[in-house]
């Protein structure tokens, strides 16, 4: 049972293909975000959905009905989905009581005050909207949107007008409104912290193709594809070769047993957490640049076949430029190895 | 002011969109997307009527047409036409371009107050300047009067035909392009110039190499306003006897030479046809975007130190000719009716100030009228095409709007001479009356209404409309409820505009005016046909006032 249903959504503008096979589907009350850089066909798919672009092929449902196919399309405002815009979108001429109140039959006064007080904003239903600050005009688009109770939220870009601290705040803030309210939503995003944060279920988006889609979790440290794992997270490849042993690496061999035939060269991905750092003369790397990150150092290593990594170290090991160091594996778990740009399982765990 | 808008019209994006997906997308639109495809191809027909039915009156005598045509003559009126408007333009710029600058970017003493004084020439229509001028300036006129007691003066240079035309036209047009390269270095951000300061160029370099190429695209829109205005002038070239076409087809039309008429009107849609292609073909990539995110800073105005003497000398001459002499002779005159007691010794009649006064009533309450209803009908009617263009892009969509702007080739009294055929021959129950006027000032200012439509629409964002209609709104609720109440200062500016434009209009009102309708343009014209010009000062005086009014009305309330 899901409340979103997608499947192989097709979308080209001027016979660029936009979105390609794209199938998701987001159960009731959980959040979805579809992250990826600009022009990856998030915001398109997004859109979609809403209906305010037509399908070329594929299927969308809500909440098990038919919304779009290759020749059905019901307009977005038959759809009952909300959607909360990158610029809000708040009607200019209109107070926040009026705003909110937009989507709603008449005389629904106490639902519009209901909905000002459900995102902090009670009270204040006379304001005009040039009269309120950028967070507050977040809170009047979001109440806007679930005040006639859609059956699905669509979210796009809604925190990349707001400034670093605002961001953050936000995001937590409508989090918690999101899930107080039961709401399904479908968040859209190019910023990885933030979607990490805000999904149940994060889909990673590339040149219109869904790569994966997984918890954050499961993004995060099982990535699929070779461009989600260099998306999350500060990633290095190092390029690896198949041996009985495990994979040989310019850091040694990983005792990882790979199912390719010996000798396959492959892509080890190792993230600034998953090495461990020594001085010593006789190491296989030099320190070329030194970051002062506030909680870490990262350092970026040269290694000896020109190789560049890097590598996150607590302040007490603080090693200048220059400096040779040795390099070692110190990850607790299995490095994640991409043979043609897609994962490929380890089987010795 | 909204005034720019006039320019706005020629810089539609074209947006690509294939045709399958356009059917797609309108599949999808409602009843109400078909209304404003009807109104748009209501707008189209009226304006297609005046080629067609050109064509067709010529169709019977191509042979007459090609004899008339094909005489030394023609060449002659071409070169005169064509003659008037590179000079005129390229007057109006070399004026226009350093007043802007002077009344926006530098610390001008009194720039706010200059930049009011020196766009008013507007509202001033050509044919009032023209007898206001010749009043003045011919050899005998008021200037040689008051010369000859001092200088002993006898005779002043030849006004009549191009030196006058000229001057009148230069002096009445330039604000075009003065308003449009005001609101564009109003928008640039100073970045750019303070850029090319920190890469080591002087300001004066600077302003040669980053601020008047930036330029460039609303210079070049504000010139083929003023070209088209001189092209499409007939009261002055008429009152002042210059050849141009507009003024033979004028005398053909009232020998009743029709044929020939149709021949010169359609000669001169084909050249400023032609002038408005080689503009959109030489326009390629000249529009620049602000690529920089974020509010411009306010800019640091320019300081001219010791130049600003030649900035005020500057400023003030073109005042004193734009404005002074021109109002100096409508007070004289004026001064003289009042004290003269309209005379008409020739008729034997005479008429008391007050008599004089009253029977102005009438004509003003006609030319109100029909410029409201004028006015209000383009504005109405270019609703649909400029909403089509801004929010729904398509082939149909390019096509209204490239016949939009290819009416702005269309002269009044060509599109009054292609009435007139239609009238007489397809709709006499129309003819001479006033709808058909109205249909005409459609014709002549639904271009500039649909820039001004566009302009406001462009400044709402489409995810408002998107956001309403995720809220369930269907497209006419969402139009009347968001779309409209947020164009409307924007609409009534344009309106505003649209309306003076009416109420200056000559050639139209003249040909198609029912009869017995008179309006003050045309009282003022009739006045100096006949050299009354104490006469034409009251009627005058009145039209400048009353056209004023709205576009006085809404500065005013953008202050606020």
């Amino acid at each position: 049972m899901s409340t979103v249903t997608c499947r192989n959504l097709y979308k080209s503008f001027e016979n660029m293909p936009v979105v390609q096979d794209v199938s998701l589907s987001v159960p009731p009350g959980q959040i979805l975000v579809l992250l990826g850089p600009s022009g990856c066909g998030k915001t398109t798919t997004l859109r979609l959905i809403a209906g305010f672009e037509t399908l070329d092929n594929g299927r969308i449902e809500i909440d098990n009905q038919l919304m779009a196919d290759g020749s059905t399309h019901v307009p977005p405002e038959k759809r009952r989905v909300g959607i909360v815009f990158q610029d809000y979108a708040i009607f200019p001429h209109l107070s926040l009581a009026q705003n909110v109140g937009f989507g709603l039959k008449r005389g629904q006064a106490a639902r519009v005050e209901e909905m000002l007080n459900f995102v902090g904003l009670g009270g204040l239903g006379g304001r005009m909207p040039h009269q309120l600050s950028g967070g507050q005009q977040q809170r009047v688009a979001l109440a806007r949107a679930l005040a006639p109770q859609p059956v699905v939220l669509l979210l796009d870009e809604p925190f990349s007008n707001l400034d670093a601290a605002l961001r953050v705040e936000m995001r937590q803030e409508v989090r918690r409104l999101l899930k107080a309210s039961g709401t399904t939503a479908v968040f859209v995003t190019h910023d990885q912290e933030e979607a990490l944060f805000m999904g149940d279920q994060v889909g990673v988006m590339h040149a219109g193709h869904l790569e994966q889609v997984g918890t954050p979790e499961a993004i995060f440290h099982q990535p699929r594809t070779r461009f989600v794992a260099e998306f999350l997270g500060q990633t290095d490849f190092l390029p690896g070769t198949v041996t009985n042993h495990g994979v040989q690496t310019p850091l040694g061999t990983l005792p990882q047993t790979l199912p390719l035939a010996s000798g396959t060269a492959v892509e080890v991905a190792i993230r600034p957490d998953d090495l461990l750092l020594t001085p010593d003369e006789g190491g296989n790397g030099r320190i070329v640049s030194r970051q002062f990150v506030g909680i870490a150092f990262v350092y970026e290593v040269r290694l000896d076949d020109g190789t560049r990594i890097h590598s996150w170290q607590p302040h007490e090991n603080s090693m200048g430029e220059g400096t040779a160091v040795s390099v070692q594996f110190a990850a607790p778990h299995s490095l994640p190895c991409f043979y043609q740009n897609h994962v490929v399982s380890d089987k010795s765990r | 002011m909204g005034v720019t808008d006039f320019g706005s019209v020629r810089s539609l994006p074209r947006i690509k969109v294939e045709l399958g997906q356009t059917w797609l997308r309108q599949r999808h639109w409602s009843v109400f997307h078909w209304l404003l495809v009807g109104s748009a191809g209501l707008v189209a027909a009226l304006i297609l009527i005046v080629p067609i039915y050109l064509l067709l009156r010529i169709g019977t005598g191509w042979a007459e047409a090609w004899a008339t045509l094909s005489q030394p003559r023609t060449l002659e009126i071409l070169g005169n036409t064509l003659g008037l408007a590179v000079a005129v333009t390229a007057a109006s710029i070399l004026i226009a371009v350093p007043l802007a600058w002077l009344t926006t970017s530098t610390d001008l003493p009194g720039k706010r107050f200059w930049a009011v004084i020196v766009a008013l020439p507007l509202v001033v229509p050509s044919y009032v300047a023209a007898y206001l001028f010749a009043s003045i300036l011919t050899p005998k006129g008021l200037l040689q009067q008051m010369l000859y007691p001092i200088f002993g003066i006898e005779r002043l240079p030849n006004f009549y035909g191009f030196p006058g035309a000229f001057l009148v036209l230069t002096l009445v047009s330039y604000p075009f392009i003065f308003l449009t390269v005001r609101s564009a270095l109003k928008k640039m951000d100073p970045a750019l110039v303070e850029a090319a300061r920190s890469l080591g160029l002087s300001p004066w370099r600077a302003f040669w190499r980053v601020t008047l190429p930036y330029l460039r695209p609303s210079i070049t829109a504000g010139s083929l306003l003023v070209m088209l205005y001189t092209l499409r002038d007939f009261g002055a070239v008429t009152m002042l006897q210059y050849s141009t076409f507009t003024r033979i087809i004028y005398n053909r039309y009232l020998g009743y030479k029709l044929d020939m008429a149709a021949a010169m009107a359609l000669v001169l849609v084909l050249v400023t046809a032609v002038i408005l292609i080689l503009e959109q073909r030489s326009q390629g990539k000249a529009r620049y975007a602000r690529v920089s995110i974020g509010v411009a800073r306010a800019q640091t105005p320019t300081k001219l130190g010791r130049w600003r003497w030649l900035g005020l000398g500057f400023t003030g001459l073109l005042s004193f000719w734009a404005l002074l002499v021109p109002a100096f002779g409508l007070a004289y005159w004026f001064w003289r009716g009042l004290n003269q007691d309209w005379a008409v010794r020739s008729l034997g009649a005479a008429q008391t100030n007050v008599e004089s006064l009253v029977s102005l009533i009438e004509p003003a309450w006609n030319s109100l009228s029909a410029s409201l209803l004028g006015a209000g009908l383009a504005m109405l009617l270019a609703l649909p095409i400029a909403i089509l263009v801004v929010r729904r892009p398509g082939r149909l969509s390019r096509l209204f709007e490239r016949l939009t702007y290819a009416s702005f080739a269309l002269p009044g009294i060509v599109v009054a001479l292609a009435y007139v055929f239609f009238g007489t021959n397809y709709a006499p129950s129309l003819y001479q009356t006033l709808p058909m006027l109205l249909i005409a000032y459609v014709i002549l200012f639904i271009p500039q209404a649909v820039g001004a439509q566009r302009s406001s629409l462009l400044q709402v964002s489409s995810s408002l409309e998107e956001a309403a209609q995720s809220l369930g709104k269907r497209p006419s609720t969402i139009f009347r409820r968001i779309t409209l109440p947020l164009v409307k200062p924007g609409m009534l500016a344009g309106g505003a505009l649209v309306f003076l434009t009416c109420m200056k209009e000559l050639p139209a009102t003249l040909i198609l005016s029912p009869l017995g309708f008179n309006t003050l343009s045309a009282e003022i014209w009739s006045n100096i046909g006949e050299a009354f010009f104490a006469r034409a000062a009251a009627p005058t005086l009145l039209l400048l006032l009353l056209s004023s009014i709205p576009l006085a009305w809404m500065t005013l309330r953008e202050k606020e």
